[in-house]
């Protein structure tokens, strides 16, 4: 149900605008730091695409850090600046380890039933800050943080205490499961069936948002709490199925990107995956295909500098000054602000007609 | 007259969204006079004090400053010239002490850097002598009264050298006996030559004080008074006076059968200093409009907001035909029969990035005719706005449209439209028309009356005492958080009594008031 007006369409300009610049400034800081700019530039930009190996990186990089995108746009849609994914998909990989080695033995069933567990334990983990938003108005911010550290603690005591393995010298769990392990999507690549899942999950978030009832009194909270309480929306309620969905999306991305990409935990820092998920969430303006654009965005732009480090003089730090420079002109509420309130004025005296 | 230190000219200020606060003011100041600017609230006496002191722009109009025009930038430069603001909020850091309040902004300073705080002592002492304030200088501001951190504010603006003080609403936050006391300084004032502008709704203080008083009203002055010349119940009489009205009578039915729909019995509401709500009952009966006038801010928003269920209350119950509703939530309030129109559309009616249609269905979205139980049936939704968006004259271009790019009056038909089309036993109509165009609020009375004549039954509160009086069958009047009187009939009371009622000069027996509450 995208709004035919110009807001939409503003959006996009903004985005293109912004991107275009925040090229441009890589250039130039190419040329400072590089004796190849040219070259170096061209590979951030094209190196991906070369080879089907390459695109296939972007996909597997596209796939946890597009689930925490999703996952963190929901609770930034209600209105809840939550950013307890992080802490989410650590404690989630802890839990799809522990079952990944437990399983049947049926590769049909194995990974399936690891994923819905995983979501399953992400979806409560996450209702302890949505119970405290909702019961004592807590700031979600401050306790999601917290749960972050606390998630991190408990997970990394719990490897090394109860299933770390003996066989390798450094922290990391016991084998997963072979039977556990994502079928790959593209042949040639480690490009796994998680991409599909996290087409499917998109389009179920958009359903979500836009047709039905929770969707609803989800977008009208955010937009504007007082009206949704006037109107006789239960905050409580919402802000627990909330959580609880947020967390489901986190413990599902976290164990898709373990059982597609690893076959040990050996995450013993916070993987900053949930972290990149509100980057991404907000470049995505939390809609769920803004959301999906935005993780393929960032995916690209990390390949590439990862191919463009390895081949050039350039670090791959350079990702994340592109990434830095996006975020700055997509946030910014001025940005553009000028042109916007001009066509505005426009499309208002249209509208008004005779006033 | 060459004895005028302040002039206001032709003031007019309109804000971004196109609201008028001042139009065509024009107020002159002479020196060494306590000069009273009255209103109700609302009335724009604020704004146009901003104007003077610095706070807000005028839109159009000039201040003349002893001869000479001037334009402020900011309140720094209105205080340079000397004219001081004691604001309604206290504006004071509770850790410091009198003197280093006193001297904030200003402050002596010794050896070209460090401020001399002995010295700003000494200056405030020696002020606080001056204009015979009793107040101890070395004390914390956390530890006065509301009455000893207001001479601070003031003593604020006479260490700046003001010549002209301007105090919004100062009585406001006195007991009685702080009151007298800062009317000897003003008197005080006036006999070393300062000029005092004195802003209150008190009508009383405002008489006793001044010695001119200008009238304010709807943004507009009605004329500056010697305070000899005028009595309080002229005053009553400009600020809460009406323009001419639109009669509904004829087109009111006469509707038998009536019951009560909304009973208040003894509803009370208690903070930890006062009541705002005492003693409230009464009841609203089906085909009829039950009209509440007052002064704002006399509990009519406290009591809309329990009533509705966005606040609770101390004690008392609410039944809405006959079953208690006084603690169940907002949704089952609704479901009940109750609709409501916020006085605040913007905070409360309407959230502004969202659609015409996604507004116009938030308080009956999980209704059976538009929802199922998972998913929303779009293709109803559409149907029901564009037919109440051509019902009520919206004018958009579709219902597409983001609400908050609408205008007032258009957004309000919006709000209107929605509580209408939950077909209420009970409608709250809080300023439904304030703040937008005539042709909107024509159109708002005209289906406030057809629910009437259906035989819903109608709460409606406004400031607005044409509205109030042109639209109501029964009428109750607040003050202070209690009701004060009833009347069986906007016949039964002129405009001028009404007034003295808002204003809390005159009220009922307890008797009389009883009668609101009827079976």
């Amino acid at each position: 149900m995208f709004k035919k007006n110009s807001d939409v369409m503003f959006e996009i300009v903004k985005t293109l605008v912004a991107i275009a610049i925040s090229l441009v400034i890589s250039f130039l800081i190419l040329v400072l730091v590089s004796k190849t700019p040219v070259d170096a530039f061209f590979k951030l930009l094209t190196a991906p695409v070369t080879k089907i190996r390459y695109f296939g990186n972007v996909l597997e990089t596209m796939v946890p850090i597009g689930f925490a995108g999703l996952a963190t746009s929901l609770l930034f849609r209600t209105g809840l600046f939550n950013l307890g994914t992080e802490g989410i998909y650590y404690i989630c990989g802890v839990v799809t380890a522990t079952v990944a080695s437990q399983m049947f033995g049926n590769a049909f069933l194995d990974p399936i039933l690891t994923i819905l567990i995983s979501s399953v334990f992400g979806g409560l983990v996450a209702l302890i800050p949505g119970y405290f938003k909702a019961k004592y108005n807590t700031n979600e911010l401050v306790v999601s943080l917290m749960m972050n550290s606390i998630l991190f603690g408990l997970g990394l005591f719990f490897v090394k205490t109860f299933i770390r393995a003996s066989d390798v010298p450094s922290v990391a769990s016991n084998k997963f499961m072979e039977t556990t392990r994502l079928p790959i999507f593209i042949p040639g690549t480690r490009t796994h069936i998680g991409v599909i899942v996290l087409l499917v999950v998109t389009v179920l978030m958009f359903i979500l948002l836009f047709k039905t009832k929770l969707g609803y009194s989800i977008r009208m909270t955010g937009l504007n709490k007082n009206f949704a309480k006037y109107s006789g929306m239960s905050a409580f309620a919402l802000f627990l199925s909330v959580h609880f969905i947020s967390g489901f999306i986190g413990g599902m991305g976290s164990s898709i990107e373990l059982l597609g990409m690893y076959e040990r935990f050996t995450w013993v820092a916070l993987p900053g995956l949930g972290f990149t998920g509100a980057l991404i969430a907000t470049l995505g303006k939390n809609n769920p295909f803004g959301v999906l654009l935005a993780s393929f965005g960032i995916a690209y732009i990390r390949v590439g500098a990862e191919i463009m480090s390895r081949t050039t003089d350039v670090p791959v730090e350079m990702a994340a000054f592109v990434e830095a420079i996006l975020v700055f002109l997509i946030m910014s509420q001025y940005f553009l602000k000028k042109w916007r309130d001009r066509s505005l004025l426009k499309e208002g005296d249209k509208a008004n007609g005779t006033v | 007259m060459d004895d005028i230190i302040l002039s206001l000219q032709e003031i007019t200020k309109v804000y971004d969204n196109g609201v008028f606060a001042n139009r065509k003011v024009s107020i002159d100041f002479k020196k060494g006079e306590i000069h009273s600017v009255v209103g109700e609230n609302g009335a724009g006496k604020s704004t146009i004090m901003k104007i003077a002191f610095g706070m807000e722009k005028q839109s159009e109009g000039q201040i003349v400053y002893k001869g000479k025009p001037v334009q402020f930038e900011n309140s720094m430069e209105a205080i340079k010239l000397g004219i001081g603001m004691v604001h309604q909020h206290f504006m004071l850091i509770p850790s410091f002490t009198v003197a280093q309040s006193i001297v904030l902004g200003n402050e002596p300073v010794k050896n070209k850097f460090f401020v001399d705080y002995n010295q700003a002592t000494k200056k405030a002492t020696e002020l606080a002598k001056k204009y015979n304030f009793e107040i101890d200088v070395k004390a914390k501001i956390e530890t006065l009264s509301v009455g000893a951190k207001q001479k601070v504010e003031i003593l604020k603006t006479l260490y700046q050298d003001a010549e002209v003080i301007i105090l919004d609403e100062p009585t406001a936050v006195l007991t009685p006996q702080e009151t007298d006391a800062l009317f000897i300084e003003l008197k005080k004032f006036r006999e070393l030559g300062h000029t005092v502008i004195f802003i209150s709704h008190k009508l009383n203080e405002v008489k006793q004080i001044s010695d001119r008083i200008t009238i304010m009203k709807n943004g507009e002055s009605c004329g500056t008074y010697n305070a000899c010349d005028i009595s309080i119940e002229k005053m009553t009489e400009l600020i809460v006076g009406r323009e001419l009205s639109t009669s509904f009578e004829d087109i009111k039915k006469k509707l038998d059968n009536t019951k009560a729909v909304l009973a208040v019995e003894n509803l009370e509401i208690k903070t930890t200093k006062k009541h705002t709500l005492n003693n409230i009952n009464f009841t609203v009966k089906s085909g009829e409009i039950l009209g509440i006038a007052g002064v704002q801010g006399n509990g009519q928003s406290e009591l809309i907001q329990a009533i509705a269920g966005m606040r609770s209350f101390t004690s008392g119950s609410i039944h809405l035909n006959d079953v208690d509703i006084s603690t169940i939530p907002i949704k089952q309030r609704r479901q009940k029969g109750l609709a409501y129109i916020p006085e605040d559309r913007m905070q409360d009616g309407i959230a502004a990035n969202a659609s015409i249609s996604d507004n116009i269905i938030s308080t009956y979205y999980d209704s059976p005719e538009i929802s199922g139980k998972v998913f929303m049936k779009n293709k109803s939704i559409r149907t029901i706005a564009d037919n109440l968006i051509s019902k009520f004259s919206v004018k958009t271009t579709s219902a597409k449209t983001k609400i908050g790019s609408l205008s007032g009056g258009n957004i309000q038909k919006v709000v209107v439209a929605r509580e209408y089309q939950t077909d209420p036993q009970l409608l709250i109509a809080e300023q439904p028309t304030r703040g937008i165009d005539i042709g909107s609020a024509n159109f708002i009375h005209n289906q406030l009356i057809d629910l009437r004549n259906e035989g819903r039954a109608i709460l409606l509160v406004s400031a607005d005492l044409t509205e109030v009086m042109d639209l109501s069958d029964k009428l109750i009047v607040m003050y202070d958080g209690e009701i004060v009187a009833y009347f069986e009939s906007t016949n039964d009371v002129t405009d001028k009594d009404l007034g003295l009622y808002m204003l809390g000069v005159k009220k009922q027996s307890e008797e009389e008031i009883r009668r609101a509450y009827r079976v």
